[in-house]
């Protein structure tokens, strides 16, 4: 290895031996997770830009059996049922991690404000507001919120923003009401640095990683919803390839061509299993509970 | 010193330090912000609710009227309360579809959906105590680690997916299950539901399961097992008394905590298998923008939520006494 | 030395911990332990010396923690007890022997009320209806001098003091009237006061009753003031064993000796043992040769170079150390 390869520039070399560090520390479920997501990654980049077909366009004869021409056979229009399932992956991964970012940071925002005032009344309303937000069936408060925003990809995005900031929050407030009486905190207080800095600079960053490892499981759930939504006619919504409006339209056809939800559902699960192992398995290993 | 044998109820306690008036007050708090957060909901309309539903062409009248329908006529306190003192009232509002009272349509849709989730939870409870208890035992086996594998590839399969193979395997290949529809009255029903509250607990049974397991596995490992084991306690007695009751509570918790689940999930359900609940009432009126009937759909499966938790804590104060003096 | 057998008697027991992948981990080897009926021995060691797995070794629930007997045999009243099936165990179990769990404080079950842990009990010994099991509960806890027994009985864990509770468990253990009761520690949880009572009850009880006891602590204090006979562990060994007196007046394993220095040393009663220099051996690294020699003041290359010595007669006791005559030098 040290011979090296002319190409790899310093920075990238070192970034190799990082990323074989982490791999080692991985335990065997964390490791298939990375390695069924990596696949549906590269599958997803690459399957819509190697091949011919475009994911709206009429290719051959509807509902075709998958054949060497068509790996995944074709839908009931007619369409390349497998560049239509990788391009749907493209946007259903997309947007689950717009759905999980714009939550994250303002949930944690929040939760480390509401964690930092010493109120013992704002406390208690502040318990019965993130308590009532998430007493709502999820799915439920979803379509609440789009159906007076909107039954499309924002009001999708915008209904999620605001159901799922909330558990951000109580994550946040926990772990920095722990962090505001930790000594380097109470240093920089001494040091006279002002409130705002110390919450952005000091206790965020600490509050975030642990609210990082709250998202992969709520990247399912999204992922979950996003699909959910479009199955209901309340997302994304066809032609556009998305893997919960794919298996709606491919419902349809259940009895005769099963394939056309198979696939989709397929790497739909799959999906959501890779980041579920990935999930369990750094849970387990920052519990310190190997195999 | 031997005359203060430590205290046997030593303290009484004020009304509401009594654990179920407290977990009540608790409840009946956070149903009032569901109330908020329900009358906020139709606020979060971008312009004007009754020009979008009338279109450019309405007449003044129309539009003032459909605006006393929605409740969005005169000042926001005024607004919130007439919908509170209607609210108490039980006045929900009327669809705007079918000018039917928004109460009355949830009656008539309700009944379906408490099928749903008690065939379901009935469901989960019968397969996630033996599954769990199950797994405990047999952690180190074949069956343990096969678990394991199964729960993270069940939990994470959409129930649109699932739901779908199972009308594949059970309703097409064999004839067990009408592949959608229903028919009221107990027990024909439970033919057009099992299939669905299965469906439901492909991703619930698998999340609880394994909370009762590693929950015995931890109660396996206390002091008391062994001190029962020492005085000969054997059989049926010795797994339930020792084994599973006290590990039951964190996995009603969970239930309880999974409730909100199991109504979101009951939603897609509907859809799937065709079940005339309030999961389908509600995505219909989302397509006819039904505002009232959104509202009111909305808060009114929040308060389940908030009475089905509250009863999971009650059966767990029951099991655990452990549970109460928190 | 008596022409009576011993109710119990412990020779070369090795318990291992069962490791992945076949792999071993001996926590108990070679101890001994012998013990006659209504006799009390004590059983003192550091933390970690392998007091519990011997103690669990004597009732049989070794397996459930992972761990078994390797070698050695384990007489109880004329029967063998290593090794033996399951079947074995629930006859001596509660009925021979009792015994009060190490961390008792959690032994009562939070979920029940003491009084059906206590019918548990006494129920197991044979059949007897639930009115006379009722009112032999509260006979068990007014014998451990528990008042107000009525209101007790419909207890539960959460709402008892750590002396009630431990009355409870010794209540439990004496049911169904064992020869033998085993107390792992009975009194570390619990303060000064409550422990004393608690040691007197034990005593108490022993006599009434008639029963043999072995009574594990930290504090060879308490031992001396119980006990008949002591077995000092080091290190999974028995390493001296005799009558308190001879073990106090003249120690014979410099393991002992040092307990007994650093008992005399201690400012707090009732906390571990810390005035011995050097670091206790750990499971899984115990040195060759003696174990204690890494902190022995006597060690020389013949302690380093041969397997653990084992228990030797000396004047009154057994001593496992190979200088047990030159004692006398630590003296100076
Ligand atoms: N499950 C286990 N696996 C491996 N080692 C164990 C396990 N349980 C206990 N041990 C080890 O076995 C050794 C003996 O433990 P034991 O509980 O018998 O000590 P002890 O003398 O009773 O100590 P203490 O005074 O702290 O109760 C300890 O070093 C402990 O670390
Ligand atoms: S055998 Fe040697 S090392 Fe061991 S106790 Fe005796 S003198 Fe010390
Ligand atoms: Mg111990």
């Amino acid at each position: 290895m040290t011979a090296g390869n002319p190409s790899i520039s310093p920075a990238g070399r070192l970034r190799r031996v990082e990323l074989r560090r982490y791999w080692r520390q991985l335990n065997a479920e964390s490791r298939w997770g990375v390695v069924i997501l990596a696949l549906i990654l590269v599958l997803s980049v690459s399957v819509p830009l190697l091949s011919p077909n475009d994911p709206y366009g009429f290719v051959d004869q509807p509902l075709q059996p998958p054949s060497a021409a068509f790996l995944f056979g074709t839908d009931h229009l007619g369409r390349d049922l497998l560049v239509r399932v990788f391009a749907a992956a493209r946007l259903d991964i997309a947007l689950a991690i717009l759905g999980v970012s714009v939550p994250i940071v303002i949930g944690t925002f929040i939760g480390t404000l509401a964690g930092t005032t010493r109120n013992r009344i704002a406390e208690t309303i502040w318990d019965g507001l993130v308590n009532a937000l998430t007493a709502f069936p999820e799915i439920i408060l979803v379509l609440g919120i789009v159906a007076m925003v909107g039954a499309d990809i924002r009001g999708l995005l915008i209904a999620i923003w605001i159901s799922r900031w909330a558990q951000y929050a109580r994550i946040a407030r926990a772990k920095s009401l722990a962090l505001r009486d930790a000594e380097f905190v109470q240093a920089a207080q001494v040091l006279g640095y002002s409130q705002l800095r110390i919450l952005v600079r000091h206790i965020m960053p600490n509050v975030f990683s642990e609210a990082l490892a709250y998202a992969l499981s709520d990247f399912i759930f999204i992922i979950v919803i996003i699909g959910g939504l479009s199955f209901l006619g309340l997302g994304v919504t066809p032609p556009t390839p998305e893997w919960g409006a794919m298996l709606a339209e491919g419902r349809l056809y259940l009895r005769t061509e099963p394939w056309l939800i198979l696939f989709p559902g397929f790497f739909l699960s799959l999906t959501a299993i890779g980041v579920a192992l990935l999930a369990r398995g750094l849970e387990r290993i920052s519990k310190g509970e190997d195999e | 010193m031997t005359s203060s044998p430590g205290g046997i109820g030593a303290r009484t306690l004020p009304l509401l330090r009594h654990p179920v008036l407290r977990r009540l007050a608790q409840a009946f708090f956070v149903a009032f912000l569901l109330m908020v957060f329900a009358f906020l909901l139709i606020r979060l309309i971008p312009g004007d609710p009754a020009m979008i539903l009338l279109g450019d062409e309405a007449t003044e009248e129309d539009v003032i009227a459909y605006r006393k329908l929605l409740g969005i006529d005169g000042s926001i306190p005024s607004q919130f309360g007439r919908y509170v003192s209607n609210l108490v009232r039980g006045d929900f509002g009327v669809s705007i579809r079918s000018r039917e009272p928004v109460l009355s349509i949830v009656g008539k849709r309700l009944p379906v959906s408490l099928w749903l989730t008690v065939t379901t939870i009935v469901m989960t409870i019968g397969l996630a105590l033996p599954l769990g208890v199950a797994a405990a035992l047999y952690r180190r086996t074949w069956f343990g680690h096969a678990f394991q594998i199964g729960a993270s590839v069940l939990v994470a399969t959409p129930v649109f997916f699932s739901g779908l193979l199972l009308i594949l395997l059970f309703a097409v290949q064999v004839n067990l299950a009408p592949i959608a529809g229903y028919h009221a009255g107990f027990p024909a029903n439970l033919y057009y539901l099992w299939l669905p509250a299965l469906t439901i607990n492909f991703v619930l049974v698998p999340v609880l399961a394994r909370i009762l397991q590693s929950s015995i596995v931890e109660t396996s490992a206390e002091e008391f097992v062994e001190a029962a084991i020492i005085r000969g306690t054997q059989g049926w007695r010795f797994y339930w008394r020792y084994l599973l009751r006290p590990s039951l509570a964190p996995t009603i918790a969970a239930l309880g905590y999974f409730a909100a689940t199991v109504v979101s999930y009951a939603v897609i359900i509907e859809i799937i298998f065709n079940l005339p609940g309030l999961g389908m009432t509600l995505v219909d009126a989302v397509r006819n923008r039904d505002y009232p009937l959104v509202q009111g759909i909305v808060f009114l499966s929040g308060l389940l939520v908030v009475g089905l938790t509250f009863m999971a804590d009650l059966v767990n104060g029951w099991l655990d006494p452990r549970a109460q003096i928190r | 030395m008596s022409e009576i057998e011993p109710l119990l008697e412990v020779k070369d027991l090795c318990i291992s911990f069962r490791k992945g992948g076949g792999r071993k981990l001996p926590v108990v080897d070679a101890a001994n332990l012998s013990l006659y009926q209504r006799q009390a021995v004590g059983i003192v060691g550091e933390s970690g010396s392998g007091k519990t797995m011997l103690c669990r070794a004597l009732i049989g629930t070794l397996p459930r923690h992972g761990a078994g007997i390797v070698s050695g045999t384990v007489r109880f009243d004329g029967q063998e007890l290593a090794g033996a099936p399951e079947r074995v165990w629930r006859g001596i179990r509660g009925r021979e022997i009792g015994y009060i769990p190490q961390s008792s404080l959690a032994g009562l079950n939070p979920v029940l009320t003491v009084e059906t842990q206590l019918v548990e009990s006494i129920t197991a010994a044979g059949s007897i209806s639930r009115q006379q099991a009722r009112q032999e509960a509260v006979a068990l806890l007014e014998q451990v001098q528990i008042p107000r027994a009525q209101q007790v009985l419909k207890a539960r864990s959460h709402q008892l003091s750590g002396g009630m509770r431990q009355r409870v468990m010794i209540a439990a253990a004496i049911a169904q009237g064992p020869k033998l009761l085993i107390a792992d520690e009975p009194t570390t949880a619990l303060d000064v006061t409550i422990q004393r009572e608690i040691l007197s009850l034990i005593t108490q009880l022993r006599r009434d009753l008639n029963m043999a006891l072995i009574l594990v602590s930290h504090d060879l204090a308490v031992i001396e003031e119980v006990c008949d006979d002591v077995m000092v562990m080091y290190a999974g060994a028995s390493v001296e064993a005799g009558p308190v007196a001879a073990l106090s007046k003249a120690p014979r394993h410099p393991y002992t000796r040092a307990l007994r220095v650093s008992r005399v040393d201690r400012a707090v009663p009732g906390q571990d043992l810390e005035a011995i220099p050097g670091d206790a051996a750990s499971v899984g690294s115990w040195p060759a040769g003696c174990r204690f020699w890494p902190r022995c003041a006597l060690a020389d290359e013949a302690c380093r170079r041969d397997s653990q010595p084992a228990l030797m007669p000396t004047a009154q006791q057994l001593s496992a150390c190979i200088h047990a005559e030159r004692m006398a030098e630590l003296e100076q």
